[in-house]
């Protein structure tokens, strides 16, 4: 597998296919003298801007730390839980209940249902 | 047959994606400056928009793909970004200019300045997208947009010679004003080839579940969509030539467009030009507007359609709700609005290359479409144009600020 090309910037669903968002990180384990190994994947806005380059990814680590709602960001899922199809990656678990979605839950339950028609 | 009656999608992506206010505006300007001159423009815009819009409904069709998806994967997160930033800023302009153009063709029916319909314009384009359902919006606009055929029963009327037509569809140096010429010419590549129309488009196809077994169909319906509004934009610059440019009225304001069909059709025309101009800018704002959230959606992975109620993915109707809200604002606190929609066509046109380079890479990619790939014409055709477009927009833009006019 070539990880940026299969795995980085992929499009990530969660076991009943629904959209989780991209994959935004990957996370490399280095212990010791032993071989490097990929142990999981980065989604969220600070993986996302910490590739835009460090200084804004400290400033929208700051923003996410004082007004995010995503606990933990970047939230990291572990490579085991990973299916990877031929344009998306799966990842055994239910969307409704990752973090990642916090602020879509947010937005749906403050802003959108208030407003008629919502 | 059921597949035959998709081609209101393509309908649809013509009428708000390049039939409107960029494209009424410049062809009647470029008609009643330089009579049949500038044809040219519009008949290779068209064609190369027709050759691009079809790889998009391509690339989702076999991939399941939108364009915006596909970008992002192939060239990472900072390209996304990049993207999103510069399309982002130049179609809020645009939206600008098309809430612009609805409000400007109330004023034409109303009396009372467009200034005060702005407000009422975009929230009624909010509604639409909050209440609506991706296949009602494309079919009421489509068959709406019918009624901008009445350009081309007045190009007929106009009894043009059609000798001199023929030859205006292959280009030629202008004889004065040549500053302007070029920025015209640009203007109306940049109102053509928009991106908004194949972001549009592609995303469409996939709320209208297109599969591999459409991939002939999107070629005639991409084809013919895309015919019908070059013949129309083609139409709106022969009835300037013929009935504006001998009586020397230059469109430098909007209130010179009733004129056009006035003239053919008497007190009709103001009829036909406020539902001609309204009609093309509610799609446009709509496409627009829908294409700025699903911009931001497809790349950052969040929930997009537009068919589900907003509550289903809150992150898809905030973004086209505070586009609409920017573009509202634009306006309001903008320039006059003839010269906002000119100059975010050119800027449309200048950045063009940001969305395309990429697009024909994906094109070419096997990973994507199979064995759908491009051939050499598409990918001719394409590159040729967009090399033109981009380097006339740098040539042109500074003309324009600096007095080129």
């Amino acid at each position: 597998m070539n990880l940026v090309r299969d795995c980085l910037d992929n499009r990530l669903l969660d076991r009943s296919g629904h959209p989780v968002g991209h994959i935004d990180g990957i996370v490399m384990t280095i212990e010791g003298d032993r071989q490097p190994r990929i142990t999981a994947i980065e989604v969220g806005s600070v993986a996302q801007a910490r590739r835009l380059g460090p200084r804004v990814g400290r400033w929208v680590e700051r923003l996410s730390t004082r007004w995010g709602r995503m606990r933990p960001n970047p939230y990291r899922i572990a490579w085991s839980a990973l299916t990877f199809g031929p344009h998306d990656v799966r990842v055994d678990a239910a969307a409704a209940d990752m973090p990642v979605l916090a602020w879509e839950r947010w937005l749906r339950k403050h802003v959108i249902s208030r407003i008629p028609g919502g | 047959m059921k597949k035959a009656l998709e081609i209101t999608l393509g309908i649809v992506t013509s009428v708000g994606g390049f039939l409107e206010i960029g494209c009424i505006a410049t062809s009647a300007q470029a008609g009643a400056l330089f009579g049949f001159q500038l044809l040219w423009a519009v008949v290779l815009g068209g064609i190369c928009v027709a050759f691009i819009v079809e790889q998009s409904g391509r690339l989702a069709a076999v991939s399941g793909q939108t364009i915006v998806g596909a970008i992002r994967e192939r060239f990472g997160f900072g390209y996304f970004a990049f993207l999103l930033s510069g399309l982002g800023l130049v179609a809020l302009l645009v939206l600008a200019a098309e809430i612009g153009g609805v409000s400007i063709a109330l004023e034409f029916a109303t009396g009372v300045g467009y200034r005060w319909w702005a407000v009422p314009v975009a929230l009624v384009t909010w509604l639409v997208l909050w209440r609506g359902k991706f296949g009602w919006i494309e079919q009421g606009i489509s068959v709406l947009g019918l009624v901008t055929t009445c350009f081309i029963v007045a190009a007929f009327e106009v009894d043009p010679e059609w000798g001199s037509i023929a030859r205006a569809t292959l280009p030629s140096l202008p004889e004065h004003d040549s500053a302007r010429y070029w920025f015209l010419a640009v203007s109306i590549l940049g109102a053509t080839i928009n991106p908004t129309l194949f972001f549009f488009y592609s995303a469409g196809a996939l709320e209208d579940k297109w599969d591999e077994t459409y991939v002939g169909v999107n070629r005639a319906i991409a084809g013919l969509g895309m015919a019908f509004g070059t013949v129309i934009s083609a139409a709106v610059l022969i009835v300037a030539a013929v009935v504006l440019l001998p009586r020397g009225i230059e469109v430098d304001d909007y209130s010179q467009l009733p004129l056009l069909l006035e003239y053919v059709f008497g007190k009709w025309g103001l009829v036909l030009i406020v539902a001609s101009l309204a009609v093309a800018c509610l799609g446009a704002a709509l496409e627009v507007a829908l294409m700025v959230a699903y911009m931001a959606a497809q790349g950052l992975g969040w929930n997009w359609s537009e068919n589900p109620p907003p509550r289903k993915e809150a992150r898809f109707a905030l973004a086209y709700t505070a586009a609409l809200v920017v573009g509202c604002a634009v306006l309001l606190c903008g320039p006059d609005p003839l010269q906002l929609t000119l100059v975010s066509m050119v800027l449309s046109a200048a950045t063009l290359p940001i969305a395309i380079v990429p697009f024909l890479f994906v094109m070419n990619d096997e990973r994507y479409v199979g064995r759908h790939t491009n051939g050499v014409l598409s990918n001719g055709v394409v590159l040729f144009v967009t090399g033109l477009a981009f380097v006339m927009a740098i040539v042109a833009l500074p003309l324009q600020i600096f007095g080129g006019d």
